[in-house]
């Protein structure tokens, strides 16, 4: 721990030598968005090193250490390179997803899925009243809700609980992957989150659509026309490049990873143009090569491995680093509220109505863990309601945002210890070759020689 | 950015990524060797002309805000470039070789240096660059970008192999040095930066900090767990070098060559592990890196091609006579003076890296100039592959025949 807290300010110190040499407004080389992502890397590396010993999730690390290094402390990152690192977020999530749809063997899920779906709907819709109860009543204690009548007030909350429903897909296959987790309840997981999260997203196209109506705002009817078609052309696009990376394994062969990475750099480059997800196209691809290619899903996960852990490192230090923490202090209190009233729900939707889906008690109670850490997709759902809708959007998107902050430190570390508890921990040992650091000292190998 | 500018970038990267892909594969190389096409191809000329297709007007695809999007990539992989030639520098190999090799190494990449700086100079002048106008500047990334041979390939067999191999990577070692030179020469206003230090100091703290972070590398990745969290922490040691550098306006791939160089020198085990990790990756990103050159090369100016002429036989010129004294200094490990030119001739790939770095790393209004230099190391090299084809193919020690590295 000492020697990695070391290290980690030695980095520091270079970074922070470096960065004095411009003022902060000078861009005379560029943005400086290589020295942010050297940075970012090492440092969250490093910073899981430190939390190793205090039996945090790297993960946890990571996003600890883009706040530390972000914009609102030590000031090393700033919002321009921020900026530009925009399309290692796009890969990253790509990444992830094509992860987890390697992962899922719909054959083997078949017998599970009326499970997997009324758990998920049973967590979603206690998660949901208990924040739409929350919501509502925050309304009247902070200043958005002024001179706003019950129902405005109620579709407000209806708006953000659904919103704030979204869970992390991301975050919970980085702990699975972290801690080499495999079994029936690791896929129960990657599968309710990442199908979870689709239906909010096009669950929140609907109430945002009808909160246009009833809050006097313009009326986009063919805003829900427009998510579908996202939806579907995300999934297009997936299809499409799930038979391109099964024949360019099964042909060529060479250089998988580096052939992967490239793709999804293409797919997040074409992204925002073509209003496709990586999400989706990542996931769509990954459940065609497990599902319906010769190439094995497995295949791409080995082969991708070593590129896996810089970009999700990546990943989670950037999303650390776009921490607003002052907005978050102002509005703490109420974040708290939210995320307490977010876990309860989930836990007691789970637990009371989970009962109908026919899991064990055990399987019920972990189920939640999984829930738990938010990201990506809230924060970009958070973000729509500041941006669409007015006056109140951005004052409610700070208390949103403040609550995803609470549920990104605490989620991972509550959903770690979850997976510790399942057993299934230390189950994946298809990567022998990764347990081995073969430029170590000596005695800390196990074998002299390689 | 507008949408269609997203698409096309979308459709540019496809194609140099495929193209990249395609051009990696060994069938595919096999079948350059076939049909005698692999003097373009060790060029990257189509990687080139794929970036100047792109960028060209009426396709417009890679635009200046592409470009601008693209520098971080652009940065990394100079540096990772410049990482790679310097972890090819392990001192330990050198008291393997024998007394004549630092010789060898000064005839065989400072007289080519020399050659190109002598002809290069008058002809640019007589080309209309502007003496006041960066002209030193730019003689001194020609000669260093002459300095460069070809990385000979494949396992050292035989000495004189064994030899070549480490002159070649000697002399990417000085055209680094030269390109070192330049960029603490040529600083930019200090009014707007926060630092104002004279080229000495800036020398000192180059190789301080070159230094400082192999040592910070190589602590790190001792450290590492997991060979994915050594990759991870390697790849982010040469983002940070590169970002350090060109946050700076020091040249990147000189920084992380020094970096590079003390983290291969240090004590660990495995370094050809670590080395083959670099190497693996760097083709593909070294070809998708010339689509970007290609973009930014301004290929029609007849200036430049006049330039490309004179350089490619002052370069010529100036490794026939080294060599030629090289085997005087050492007939006994090096091969005959004709094979000796045969291997040691063509441009290396790196050159364009140099002359790149250089261009890119101008800091205010860019000499005109600077274009031509670019045509003529890009254009050089194809010539020095064509002048060097019959030398080749009379050649008596075909194994020592040069192809590729990087």
């Amino acid at each position: 721990m000492i020697r990695g807290a070391v290290l980690l300010c030695l980095v520091l110190a270079v970074a922070l030598g470096a960065r004095s040499f411009l003022p902060d407004d000078a861009e005379i080389t560029g943005s400086g968005a290589t020295l942010a992502v050297g940075l970012m890397l090492l440092a969250s590396l490093q910073a899981g090193h430190v939390t190793e010993a205090l039996k945090l999730p790297h993960v946890t690390a990571y996003i600890l250490a883009g706040i530390l290094i972000g914009p609102d402390v030590l000031g090393l990152l700033t919002p321009a390179m921020l900026e530009d690192l925009s399309v290692v977020k796009s890969v990253a999530v790509g990444l992830i997803a094509l992860l987890a749809g390697c992962e899922l063997n719909l054959r083997a899920l078949a017998p599970r899925l009326k499970e997997i779906g009324l758990l998920s709907v049973s967590g979603l819709l206690g998660g949901f009243f208990a924040l739409f109860a929350a919501l509502f009543a925050v309304s009247y204690l902070l200043p958005f809700g002024d001179g706003m009548s019950p129902v405005e007030r109620g579709m407000v909350a209806l708006v953000c609980a659904n919103a704030m429903c979204a869970f992390s897909p991301p975050v919970v296959i980085g702990i699975l992957t972290e801690a080499r987790s495999k079994g029936p309840m690791s896929e129960l997981w990657i599968s309710i989150v990442v199908l979870a999260d689709i239906a909010i997203v096009l669950s929140f196209s609907m109430t945002s659509s009808v909160a246009h109506v009833v809050l006097g705002g313009s009326s986009e009817p063919g805003q829900l026309l427009g998510v579908l078609a996202h939806i579907l052309g995300s999934l297009v696009v997936g299809a499409v490049v799930g038979p391109i990376l099964a024949l360019y394994i099964d042909r060529i062969g060479e250089r998988v990873g580096l052939f992967v990475f490239a793709a999804l750099f293409v797919i997040a480059q074409a992204g925002v143009p073509l209003h496709v997800d990586p999400l989706l196209v990542g996931l769509t691809a990954g459940l065609f090569l497990e599902n319906m290619s010769p190439v094995s899903g497995h295949r791409v996960i080995e082969e991708t491995e070593a590129g896996s852990l810089p970009t999700f490192a990546v990943f989670f230090a950037l999303i650390g680093a776009e921490i607003h923490l002052a907005d978050f202090m102002a509005v703490a209190p109420f974040a708290l509220l939210l995320a307490v009233s977010r876990a309860g729900g989930l836990f007691g939707g789970v637990l009371a109505l989970g009962r109908v889906s026919g899991a064990d008690e055990r399987t019920r109670q972990l189920v939640p863990f999984g829930m738990l850490p938010q990201a990506g997709i809230a924060i970009a759902l958070a973000t729509a309601i500041k941006g669409t809708f007015q006056p109140w959007g951005p004052q409610v998107a700070t208390l949103l945002l403040g609550t995803i902050v609470v549920n990104e430190l605490i989620g991972p570390v509550v959903f770690r210890l979850a997976v510790g508890r399942s057993g299934e921990a230390g189950h994946r040992h298809d990567h022998p070759l990764a347990e081995h650091a073969p430029h170590a000292p000596v005695e800390a190998s196990a074998s002299p020689q390689r | 950015m507008a949408s269609v500018d997203f698409v096309g970038l979308t459709l540019a990267l496809t194609g140099a990524v495929a193209l990249a892909f395609v051009a990696t594969n060994a069938r595919v190389r096999a079948l350059e060797e076939r049909l005698g096409l692999s003097v373009i191809a060790s060029s990257g000329m189509p990687f080139l002309l794929l970036g100047a297709l792109l960028a060209w007007g009426p396709v417009g695809l890679m635009n200046e805000g592409v470009l601008a999007d693209l520098r971080p990539a652009f940065e990394f992989g100079l540096g990772w470039i410049g990482f790679l030639i310097g972890m090819r520098l392990d001192v330990r190999r050198l008291d393997e070789m024998p007394a004549s090799f630092s010789g060898v190494v000064a005839t065989t990449s400072v007289l080519p240096m020399a050659f190109t700086a002598i002809v290069c100079l008058p002809v640019l002048l007589w080309l209309g660059a502007a003496p006041n106008d960066g002209l030193i500047r730019n003689v001194a990334i020609l000669s260093a970008c002459a300095a460069a041979s070809a990385p000979v390939l494949g396992a050292a067999a035989s000495a004189s192999r064994r030899m070549l191999k480490e002159v070649t990577g000697f002399d990417e070692l000085v055209a680094i040095c030269v390109l070192g030179a330049v960029t603490l020469l040529y600083r930019p206003d200090q009014a707007l930066t926060l630092w104002s230090l004279p080229p000495s100091v800036w020398l000192l703290l180059m190789l301080g900090l070159g230094a400082l972070l192999g040592i910070l590398g190589y602590a790190l990745i001792r450290a590492a767990h997991t060979e994915a969290e050594e990759f991870a922490k390697l790849v982010g040691v040469v983002a940070l070098a590169s970002g350090v550098a060109g946050y700076m306006a020091l040249s990147v791939p000189v920084l992380c060559a020094i970096a590079g160089a003390t983290l291969i020198n240090l004590p660990m085990r495995d370094r050809e592990g670590l080395l083959e990790t670099l190497d693996s990756i760097t083709r593909p990103l070294y070809l998708v890196f010339l689509v970007v050159v290609g973009a930014t090369w301004n290929g029609l100016a007849w200036q430049g091609w006049v330039l490309a002429f004179a350089y490619a036989v002052a370069r010529m010129a100036g490794t026939w006579l080294g060599c030629a004294w090289a085997s005087r200094l050492d007939p006994v490990s090096l091969p005959v003076p004709r094979d000796l030119v045969a291997a040691l001739a063509p441009q290396s790939p790196f050159a364009v890296v140099v002359i790149v770095a250089a261009t890119t790393g101008w800091v205010g209004e860019r000499a005109v100039a600077s274009q031509w230099t670019v045509t003529a190391v890009v254009i050089g090299a194809v010539l020095l592959d064509i002048m060097v084809r019959p030398l080749r193919q009379r050649g008596t020690s075909s194994p020592d025949s040069p192809a590729v590295a990087v």
